[in-house]
């Protein structure tokens, strides 16, 4: 379990990014429903809840993916939530997605190396002009991306096609791509799904590591013994609404949430 | 020096390039007759247009078919402002290719926001209403007789078929390294993911909706260029520039030369020219060869003679790398072999 | 007659056929997600075999029909066999499965330059071609019988995709393939129904058309091109939405040419499609259908 222990507690770290009041409507179903919660630096929140949460929804609000119809989200004390979704990535966020959005046409390399688009030169007519630039940029990429595909452990793959890894290692590289703009917060939806108990545990480590060296991380998963043994505080979602919030202890004693998971077939706590 | 987006040696990715090179320069000196020369000048044309057509469909995977209309209004365009405006070509030639940006600017705006079948449909009306205006509009465009091209003359003399040849061959040399450049960058790299999957790619950062404009204009610019050779080729722009055939010329050229690969565009233009030269023999049968031999293509060879020129190539590397026993070295940098 | 009556009846005509190649790319469209870019060539391959059975073989009209009927079905299952599924086994994308019926368009004229010729023929007409009045309207058989197939096809399909057990299936492939199949439909069997419909309804529509277009190879491209664009005004996911649509565009067709420019009439015609495409780019009915499913 992981306790906010007094070297290193995130209690009075800055605000990184937080969604005050955040409504989003389909049609006249209330996908979420007046959610706020923040993320400070430096921590791992977990987000968790029963199926049709609105987890994933949340997601994609913070993430630009869905625009709120009500609230707002802030990102580095900055208001985006009329920022688009392409601006949100060079800000900072970087996210995975619940079912993995690889690039098929590419090499694993050639995903991560997307990763570092934001930083690179930007448009046709700029890019010709600083052709040196953009040859130099392409050698510094390509070996900064093996260096997170080292770090994942996939650099021996780094030629490969997306369809010739297993699902697993697809996970990987996706979190190798969203590692490479050095963002200010990851937001990972669902990484484990998937994958079996020895990926499962490889990937708590490695997300481990990457929050101790500082990297703030929001994390949906169904898997709460993953999240318990990760993060620092979670947030508990039923029905679009936010029914807890606490460390792992509290919530796991929170009579709302045990109901919130019973109710629709608890089996899924698996501590 | 190795070339971190292809992994491959640097002097691997030049071959095939310096190969056309000497191939294009050696040309005029092996062949005798005009008409063949001619026959080499609509290759690097077709080449050219089909560079154009696979940045926008093979690398970015927007279906545009209507590309044949900007091979036809940068044609127009170059002869009008001659012919009615008196220009020099000099100012002709990069006026006609502003225009033609001009042009891709206003309808790929609105355009673009269409996806798959719908933005295909829609962009074949554009050439629709293109070839019919050009068909139509007999006081400015000709009508179906189209217009005659000036010859380009350098001070006081015509330039003769093989200095226009070199030309022709210097265009496509320019419009190839161009294409390669945008290939093996970032630029690239960010055109084949929003064919793949533009919200993974918007999440990453990439402007979709920007970068689809850019390689849509800069893609009707291309065909813009490859017009106006064609022109200065043929000493004419008619309509038939911006009809079906053209466009059926671009798909077969993509799908003979596989798309989304830097050559493709010209060893599938080398095939879709020279091959209806073997075909009239065939005489009536023409069509029917032809039509067969494209769904040959797209049944077996789905990516065209590029793709199988790679896989000889991997498979000829792969055996010659199982040559030598594999040695057990997991911690050390894997070196592929000679590679994409 | 007055000018607005002929326009009218021409346009009502067209459209017909063009609404029921709409319908066909619709239904097509909807069992696979393809565009079937050799629609039009079926209609082609009628209004010819036709010409082949009637006059050079002097067939008895019914036999001939019979005859055109099976040798567009042959086309449909060659389609099928030789294009569709070789392609879908390699796993190809539905864009390159279009540039491959593309191709199969191309094979059908080329075949049929062999047979015919490029030059226009004369379709026999199976229907009287002696005017009939109608109050206001002078009209032939052969005309009114273009309309009426429309007409006759239109509750044919509605009966089949709604009256129907497999028309069911047909309607659940065409909104979600994937659950669809999970849930046991047989894709090859929808898939195989599409084809032939739609070639059964093109062919019969070639025969009918024939005698008033003229019998010409090159008329698959254009014909597949304006119920393409019948199929996109009205939504490529309603079979009937794209018939409307072809009636639109045959009535557009004819009041522009009567009324504006008879010149530009399918410029025109094109830019408003154009234009169509960027306001509503799921098609004038589009909505409508999404709501009703």
């Amino acid at each position: 379990m992981r306790t906010q222990t007094a070297s290193r507690t995130p209690i009075d770290a800055p605000q990184l990014m937080s969604i005050r009041g955040g409504i989003k409507r389909f049609g006249g179903l209330v996908a979420v429903d007046n959610v706020s919660f923040n993320v400070r630096q430096g921590e791992a929140v977990g987000l968790i809840g029963p199926n049709g949460a609105g987890k994933s929804t949340t997601f994609n609000l913070i993430t630009g993916v869905d625009g709120l119809s009500a609230g707002e989200i802030f990102f580095k004390q900055e208001n985006i939530t009329k920022t688009p979704l392409h601006r949100r990535s060079a800000m900072g966020m970087a996210r995975t997605f619940q079912i993995v959005r690889l690039f098929s046409g590419l090499t694993v390399l050639e995903n991560v190396m997307l990763g570092f688009h934001p930083q690179l030169v930007d448009g046709f007519i700029p890019s010709l002009l600083r052709f040196r630039k953009v040859a130099a940029d392409e050698r510094r990429c390509a070996q900064r991306a093996m260096e997170l595909l080292q770090f994942v452990g996939l650099a021996a793959r780094a030629d490969d096609l997306i369809a010739h890894l297993p699902h697993g290692q697809q996970r990987l590289v996706e979190i190798a791509r969203a590692l490479a703009s050095e963002p200010g917060i990851l937001l990972l939806d669902e990484p484990a799904a998937g994958l079996n108990d020895e990926e499962t545990a490889g990937l708590g480590r490695m997300l481990r590591l990457l929050n101790d060296d500082g990297l703030t991380i929001l994390i949906v998963e169904h898997d709460i013994g993953f999240i318990m043994g990760l993060c620092h505080r979670i947030v508990v979602l039923d029905h679009g609404a936010k029914i807890a919030e606490g460390n792992a202890a509290s919530v796991q004693s929170d009579p709302k949430v045990i109901e919130a998971y019973l109710g629709t077939g608890g089996a899924h706590a698996k501590n | 020096m190795i070339n971190p987006s292809t992994r491959s040696p640097v002097w691997q990715a030049r071959l095939p390039f310096i190969a056309f090179l000497v191939v294009a320069l050696a040309v005029p000196a092996l062949l005798t007759s005009g008409f063949q020369l001619r026959l080499v000048s609509l290759i690097c044309i077709y080449a050219i247009l089909s560079m154009g057509f696979n940045l926008l469909y093979g690398y970015a995977g927007q279906i545009a078919m209507g590309h044949q209309g900007f091979f036809a209004i940068a044609a127009y365009a170059y002869a009008l402002l001659q012919l009615k405006a008196g220009l020099p070509v000099l100012a002709a030639l990069p006026l006609s290719l502003v225009i033609c940006a001009l042009v891709a600017v206003v309808i790929g705006v609105p355009l673009l926001r269409l996806r798959t079948h719908y933005l295909a449909m829609a962009t074949l009306c554009f050439g629709l209403v293109i070839s019919g205006v050009a068909n139509r509009w007999i006081d400015v465009t000709g009508g179906t007789g189209g217009l005659l091209i000036p010859s380009i003359t350098i001070g006081n003399k015509t330039v003769d078929r093989t200095t226009l040849y070199y030309l022709i061959v210097a265009a496509t040399a320019l419009v190839l390294a161009l294409q390669n450049f945008i290939v093996s960058s970032h630029l690239g790299r960010s055109l084949q993911a929003i064919r793949d999957d533009d919200r993974a790619a918007a999440a990453l950062g990439v402007n979709v909706a920007v970068q689809k404009l850019r390689v849509f204009v800069l893609s009707a610019v291309i065909a813009g260029l490859a017009g106006i050779g064609f022109a200065v080729v043929s000493r004419q722009v008619s309509p038939s520039m911006g009809e079906f055939p053209v466009l059926v010329s671009m798909l077969t050229i993509a799908v003979v030369g596989g798309l989304g690969t830097r050559y493709g565009p010209i060893l599938g233009s080398i095939v879709v020219v020279i091959a209806p030269q073997f075909l009239t023999r065939f005489g009536d049968m023409e069509t029917l060869i032809y039509g067969l031999c494209l769904l040959l293509f797209l049944i077996f060879m789905p990516h065209g003679l590029s793709g199988m020129i790679k896989s000889l190539g991997r498979a000829l590397s792969g055996r010659l790398a199982r040559r030598t026993p594999p040695r057990l070295a997991p911690k050390h940098a894997v070196k592929k072999g000679v590679g994409r | 007659m007055d000018k607005i009556s002929v326009l009218l009846l021409a346009g009502l005509t067209n459209g017909s056929v063009y609404g029921l190649i709409g319908l066909s790319l619709s239904l097509i469209y909807g069992t696979n997600r393809v565009i079937n870019f050799a629609q039009g060539d079926f209609v082609m391959v009628g209004a010819m075999s036709a010409i082949l059975f009637m006059v050079t073989y002097s067939l008895p009209t019914p036999v001939a029909l019979l005859a055109v009927i099976g040798v567009v079905l042959v086309c449909a299952l060659a389609l099928e066999f030789a294009v569709y599924r070789p392609l879908v086994r390699r796993g190809a994308p539905p864009l390159t499965i279009m540039i491959g019926t593309l191709a199969a368009a191309i094979i059908a004229s080329g075949i049929a330059l062999l047979i015919w010729g490029a030059n226009q023929l004369y379709v026999p007409n199976i229907l009287s071609l002696d005017p009939i009045t109608l109050g206001p309207l002078t009209t032939n058989l052969q005309q009114l019988s273009i309309i009426s197939a429309f007409v006759i096809f239109l509750l044919v399909t509605w009966f089949l995709l709604y009256r129907t057990s497999f028309g069911l299936c047909v309607r659940a492939t065409g909104a979600n393939p994937r659950v669809a199949q999970l849930m046991g439909i047989r894709s090859s069997r929808i898939v195989r129904f599409g084809f032939m419909f739609s070639a059964f309804v093109s062919g019969i529509s070639g025969v009918l058309i024939g005698p008033l277009l003229g019998g010409q190879v090159s008329m698959g491209v254009a014909l597949t091109v304006k119920g393409f664009m019948a199929a996109i005004l009205g939504g490529l996911g309603s079979p009937f939405a794209a018939a409307a649509g072809g009636l639109v565009i045959g009535l557009l067709e004819t009041f522009v040419a009567g009324y504006g420019s008879s010149l530009y009439a399918e410029p025109i015609i094109f830019l408003l499609i154009l234009l169509v495409l960027l306001i509503r780019p799921f098609g004038l009915l589009g909505d409508f259908e999404a709501v009703r499913r």
